[in-house]
């Protein structure tokens, strides 16, 4: 599969009073035609900053550099601010978490759909209201024109959520970035939109960036991941191999801090500390004061990134020969099970 | 047997909403036992925060009884309505919106030791304050800075260090992790928890999330349109399931887990042929379902 996609070396600083923070931290990624790809951390990770970067809508007073962001065959930073809006228009659509800041709220749903359309489709008249309607019928919302008078504040989240999908899907894009879609809705219509989500990418052809904190919504969605922490990518594999052959600690913290209902445990597992200050560049591997298996050496040098298959990469000093045997703990030991039974079936990717 | 702290006696709450009459809760009855958490999970819209206002007795009631400690809220005098505002205390879900942003973190925890008349001076109260952030696992400096300092997980144990400082006796936590990571809602499940150990405290969890009630619910009450559609012991109601709703319900709650994921089969709720009225059946104990 062809790179729609690549990253290389992103970094995003913004001025603060308090002096510069650094939100982005020589991120490399790429995002393979027709994948979805899970982007996961938690807030203020750079997840949201990386591909805001990629769609140049960052405030004006961030800095970003990178060695290449490129979108197919041209490279978005040697992009005229026109070229660069008609691609964000078009060929890169965003999803946000809130449809609700996202919509205009004097304006009723179906006007909004239509300005889409007359953008992109040059549409008039009852061509336009036709195609409007289709639109809404075409994300599964039932009587379509009753939701066209609607205002947004007059649908419901999981409604409001469709309309915004609609409204990304209309110029045709190559690219969705869905930014956190479902997390202010319920299981129910969480589960629904995922499901629409993946009906779409199957229809138009796309190549799908998710953005989330939930891994049980990544165990779903994702074909491959990338775990962020303090602005770096710290590991990146295929789903498989992050959910049953996990290698960083912080992907183990963040794996064991999903509840699991089938077991009565009276504390939950939670990660010890907090997230680094990102005024600080950091000496070492950023997570070593809240990683249980950290070595020396996490608090003086940056670790190496190990790959450990085709797809498989990790950033952490435990994957270098010289550290000491280590085990991990029992729940990932498990998981490390289920991904050996898989590769003896064959079917690990 | 434990003793009930709450009794809902056929709990009715209904709006008036352009000439339609919307019965946001509707003949619903259940108890809280003291020191147990009931866990309240359902929709939005499904009457989950009408029901904990009305508990709370900050929000209306259009008929039906609440029984706090066996009598009821309706027959209180001024004095007891005065001390059960202090027993009873809430905790939001948006805990950017429920702080006071021009007014320190000291300030906001303070107000209710004043308001009750709590600590003998100005310095009891401050050692009180300093007692209570280290209690929800804060600095002591966090005192004098303001809530726009702090992350979302660390406002949500403003929120909750300012609900116990009065030293109520129950909480209303309204979705309280909705809005936080999910590593950080592990952080403050566990919190509550111990809280709840520490002070015998008794709580009523309202969310969304049935992953993270099941964690901290003694009791599950399962709200569907105003009504109660199945309430029983936690494990009862997460393992054997009996309303459509609620397995609708559990089959959609995301695991961490590909394998699990592209097999699972969710449970579509069909309301039409569900029984969404009627009358609470005890199917097995303390296990109810609307037939």
């Amino acid at each position: 599969m062809s790179d729609i996609i690549k990253i290389k070396n992103l970094q995003v600083t913004f001025p603060d009073e308090a002096g510069p923070i650094y939100a982005v931290r020589g991120v490399n990624l790429n995002l393979k035609h027709g994948e979805t790809l899970a982007l996961v951390g938690e807030s203020g990770s750079g997840k949201s900053v990386t591909t805001h970067a990629l769609l140049g809508i960052l405030p004006k007073d961030a800095e970003v550099t990178a060695d290449q962001l490129q979108f197919e065959h041209q490279d978005l930073q040697s992009l005229s601010e026109k070229d660069l809006t008609l691609i964000r228009g078009s060929q890169l659509a965003l999803v946000f978490q809130d449809p609700l800041s996202a919509l205009n709220p004097t304006m009723r749903v179906g006007k909004q759909i239509g300005e889409v359309l007359k953008y992109h489709e040059h549409l008039h008249g009852k061509k336009l209201i036709a195609a409007v309607n289709a639109e809404i019928k075409a994300v599964d919302l039932d009587n379509p024109a009753l939701i066209a008078s609607k205002f947004p504040h007059e649908l419901s989240g999981g409604q409001r959520q469709r309309v915004m999908i609609a409204m990304a899907l209309i110029g045709q894009p190559k690219v969705l970035i869905a930014d956190e879609p479902t997390t202010a809705l319920d299981v129910t219509l969480q589960a629904q939109i995922l499901d629409l989500i993946q009906a779409q990418k199957q229809k138009h052809d796309l190549s799908v960036i998710f953005i989330t904190h939930d891994l049980g919504i990544v165990a779903n969605i994702a074909d491959r991941v990338a775990i962020m922490y303090a602005g770096e990518i710290v590991e990146v594999g295929t789903a498989n191999e992050i959910f049953y052959y996990p290698q960083h600690p912080y992907t183990w913290g963040l794996l064991d801090s999903v509840p699991d209902t089938d077991d009565d445990q009276e504390q939950l597992f939670t990660l010890p500390g907090t997230p680094p200050d990102l005024h600080q560049k950091s000496k070492g591997d950023p997570f070593a004061n809240r990683n249980p298996y950290a070595l020396t050496i996490d608090f003086e040098a940056t670790p190496p990134v190990t790959q450990l298959s085709a797809t498989h990469f990790v950033k952490s000093w435990l994957l270098d020969p010289r550290t000491p045997a280590y085990e991990p703990p029992v729940s990932i030991q498990k998981r490390w099970q289920t991904y050996r039974a898989l590769a003896k079936e064959g079917t690990h990717d | 047997m434990t003793k009930n702290l709450f009794e809902i006696k056929n709990l009715s709450v209904h709006f008036h909403k352009n000439h339609h009459l919307i019965k946001a809760v509707d003949q619903v009855s259940f108890a809280i036992p003291a020191g147990t958490t009931v866990g309240i999970v359902g929709e939005s819209g499904s009457g989950k925060t009408t029901t904990g206002r009305a508990i709370a007795k900050i929000g209306p009631i259009t008929s039906g009884e609440i029984l706090f400690n066996g009598q009821s809220l309706s027959s209180f005098t001024r004095q007891q309505t005065y001390q059960f505002r202090r027993q009873v205390q809430m905790v939001f879900q948006d805990p950017f919106a429920a702080l006071n942003p021009r007014q320190k973190v000291g300030t906001t925890i303070g107000e209710g030791l004043e308001n009750f008349h709590l600590g003998a001076n100005r310095h009891a109260r401050e050692t009180k304050i300093i007692d209570l952030l280290a209690e929800v696992g804060l600095p002591s400096d966090a005192i004098n800075r303001f809530p726009h300092e702090f992350s979302g997980g660390q406002r949500q144990r403003i929120g909750i260090a300012r609900a116990l400082a009065v030293a109520p006796k129950f909480l209303v936590l309204d979705e309280p992790i909705s809005a936080l990571d999910v590593s950080i809602q592990a952080q403050i499940v566990n919190l509550l928890h111990n809280i709840q150990q520490q002070q015998q405290l008794t709580y009523m969890f309202i969310a969304h999330d049935l992953s993270m009630v099941h964690h901290i619910s003694d009791s599950i009450v399962v709200m569907y349109h105003g009504k109660i559609v199945e309430t029983g012991p936690t494990q009862l109601v997460y393992h054997h399931p009996l309303h459509p709703y609620t397995k609708a319900l559990l089959s959609a709650v995301p695991h961490a887990d590909p394998i699990y994921e592209q097999h699972k089969r969710i449970i579509n709720f069909d309301s039409t042929t569900a029984v969404t009225s009627g009358h609470l059946v005890e199917k097995e104990a303390q296990h109810f379902v609307l037939a």
